[in-house]
């Protein structure tokens, strides 16, 4: 032993954490001025390499939203042609009425005379639309399915015939034209017609039920596209 | 210790009675240099280790202009405050706390709380009689006395390093001069102003200390002042430069008074001879050392004319004086060629080796 320090523990201590200080301070220091040059040349790498990704994200988002533009656009063109199809469909496949008035005169026969003959048109609806089920585990709706859409004709006729007989025979041979889905006698009645008793009728006939294609109109609101689902 | 990246060590400092004392070395290819040497004169009375005010507060500044580098300083414990003692403690194979034990037996042994002192101690050579216990030299300070004599110089912006012990300043010193295993005892005879110190090294290990208080040269001036009722100019030229010395100028040699004077002196040599004839004695019979025990003096008693010469003669040992020139290259400063070869500045000279640079420089020496 040749050396002692007999500086107390604690000042020694309070000495050493100065000193701890000071050296972390300059360490620090030592640190930030390295640093500051490469933090501002890569700062400036940052700015100079950016310009082209910049670029290239400004066009790409430039092309979605007009990408975006384009597909609403094609949308309303899509719409605006099934409304068209539909149209030129329910004009193109209307029924030659003129036919069925033939028919209907054919029938009638020498006894039965027609004083009114109306026609109504039922527009299509979902005929069939399935019940939506629930699954009480999973909880999920299943979708409606459409099975069919249908059009429907109906036809009042009002006539007079010599005595109830023949009315029954008329009804008879409607039926028997086989365009008929049903044949009602509605009314009959006895009436005087200039001083002579004839026989009243009300005939409601019902064309066959006839199936058309569903429009995408019907679709849409008929199935529930799923989250996530593109159109 | 000297640092690599400045190359000058830490300020030795001494703080004498009377002067200041500060050394610092600076290492070259060449060796080991003495950078800065300064001797000053304290203006007012001081306890020798302890600094007054005024005084740290002036010391940075006379030490810029005396060319000393840097404001690390290594300081010597005032030697009336340190503790020290000899204590016999368990062996360490029983697994003691010895250092508990050592601060507690210290403690009671000067008369204060054991946690308020900082010990250091360690372990003595075997010795001749066979022991089972560890001896070991302790030596502390007490809080207070440590903080009062690094505040002031703290205060002043200085930093001080380590509070060290004198005598362990200058066996530093020493290890570098007696590496010869030839002389394994070696004696510190460090005369000053308020007291002198004796000491023995074994090796380069301290092993005994005793600090004699009327064998300063203050108590010799006292008595050339009352026994030859000269005033103090006067006893304090006999001190310095009649002594015991046979080597007289025509004008000191017919002062009426001067066989009067030279034989206080060479009293006051005597009485310090037989203290250290003593102490060599016990330290060569206490750890069986054979060989001749050489002396290394220090202090401003070493300059007396004659005064070594004749502790020599008394104690029949070899002494010599040793001061920071003999472990290191002079500055060419003549005023501080001068102060390198003062043995007053021996104790500064070895503070300023701090431990492991005294290893170091004791290695290559060797």
């Amino acid at each position: 032993m040749n050396g002692v320090n007999l500086i107390p523990a604690s000042r020694r201590e309070l000495a050493a954490r100065r000193s701890r200080i000071r050296a972390w301070a300059v360490i620090l220091a030592g640190v930030a001025i390295l640093s500051a040059p490469a933090a501002a040349a890569f700062r400036a790498m940052w700015y100079l390499d950016s310009g082209p990704a910049r670029l290239a994200i400004a066009a790409a988002q430039t092309e979605t939203q007009d990408s975006g533009a384009r597909l609403l656009k094609v949308r309303g063109e899509t719409a605006k042609l099934n409304q068209a199809e539909m149209a030129s469909r329910m004009v193109g496949e209307h029924p030659d009425w003129s036919l069925l008035l033939q028919a209907i005169n054919l029938v009638r026969g020498d006894s039965v005379a027609l004083e009114s003959f109306d026609l109504r048109f039922t527009p299509p609806v979902a005929a069939a639309a399935a019940a939506p089920a629930t699954s009480p585990t999973a909880g999920t709706e299943a979708k409606p399915t459409v099975a069919a859409v249908s059009e429907r004709y109906t036809v009042n006729m009002r006539g007079i015939a010599t005595d109830l007989s023949r009315v029954m025979t008329f009804v008879g041979r409607l039926e028997g034209l086989g365009v008929m889905e049903r044949v009602a006698m509605k009314q009959s009645r006895a009436e005087n017609n200039r001083g002579v008793v004839v026989t009243g009728f009300d005939v409601e006939c019902t064309l066959a039920d006839r199936l058309v294609a569903p429009t995408p109109k019907d679709t849409a609101t008929a199935e529930v596209p799923a989250p996530g689902d593109r159109p | 210790m000297i640092g690599r990246a400045s190359g000058y060590s830490a300020i030795g400092l001494d703080v004498g009675s009377r002067c200041i004392k500060a050394v610092q070395f600076a290492r070259s290819r060449k060796g080991l240099n003495i950078s800065a040497i300064a001797c000053i004169e304290r203006s007012g009375k001081g306890e020798r280790g302890t600094l007054l005010a005024a005084e740290a507060g002036s010391l940075r500044e006379v030490f810029a202009r005396q060319g000393f580098r840097g404001r690390a300083v290594v300081l010597a414990g005032a030697p009336g405050r340190m503790l020290s003692g000899v204590m016999e403690l368990p062996p360490r194979s029983s697994g003691a706390p010895i250092d508990q034990i050592a601060r507690m037996e210290l403690a009671r042994a000067n008369g204060c709380p054991p946690d308020s002192l900082e010990l250091s101690w360690w372990e003595l050579p075997a010795g001749k009689r066979a022991q089972d216990g560890t001896h070991v030299f302790a030596v502390g300070l007490r809080h207070a006395d440590a903080h009062e004599a690094i505040d002031g110089l703290e205060a002043a912006g200085m930093e001080v390093r380590a509070l060290d012990s004198g005598t362990l300043g200058i066996s530093r010193l020493c290890a570098l001069l007696s590496t010869s295993p030839a002389t394994p005892v070696t004696g510190l005879l460090d005369i000053g102003w308020s007291g002198t110190s004796v000491a023995v090294l074994l090796g380069t290990t301290l092993v005994y200390q005793r600090l004699l208080p009327a064998m300063g040269m203050s108590h010799l001036h006292s008595r050339l002042v009352s026994e030859l009722l000269i005033d103090a100019e006067a006893a304090e030229f006999v001190i310095r430069r009649v002594g015991v010395s046979n080597e007289l100028s025509e004008e000191q040699r017919n002062w009426e008074l001067l066989e009067d004077a030279r034989s206080v002196v060479a009293d006051h040599a005597d009485s310090i001879s037989a203290e250290l004839k003593a102490s060599l004695s016990y330290a060569t019979r206490r750890y069986d050392a054979t060989g001749a025990a050489s002396v290394l003096a220090s202090g401003g008693g070493a300059s007396v004319p004659g005064l070594l010469d004749r502790v020599q003669r008394a104690s029949e040992e070899r002494i010599r004086a040793i001061r920071p020139a003999d472990i290191a290259a002079s500055p060419k400063d003549p005023l501080a060629a001068t102060l390198a070869m003062d043995p007053r500045l021996a104790c500064a000279a070895g503070l300023a080796l701090e431990p492991t640079a005294a290893l170091q420089l004791e290695a290559a020496t060797a």
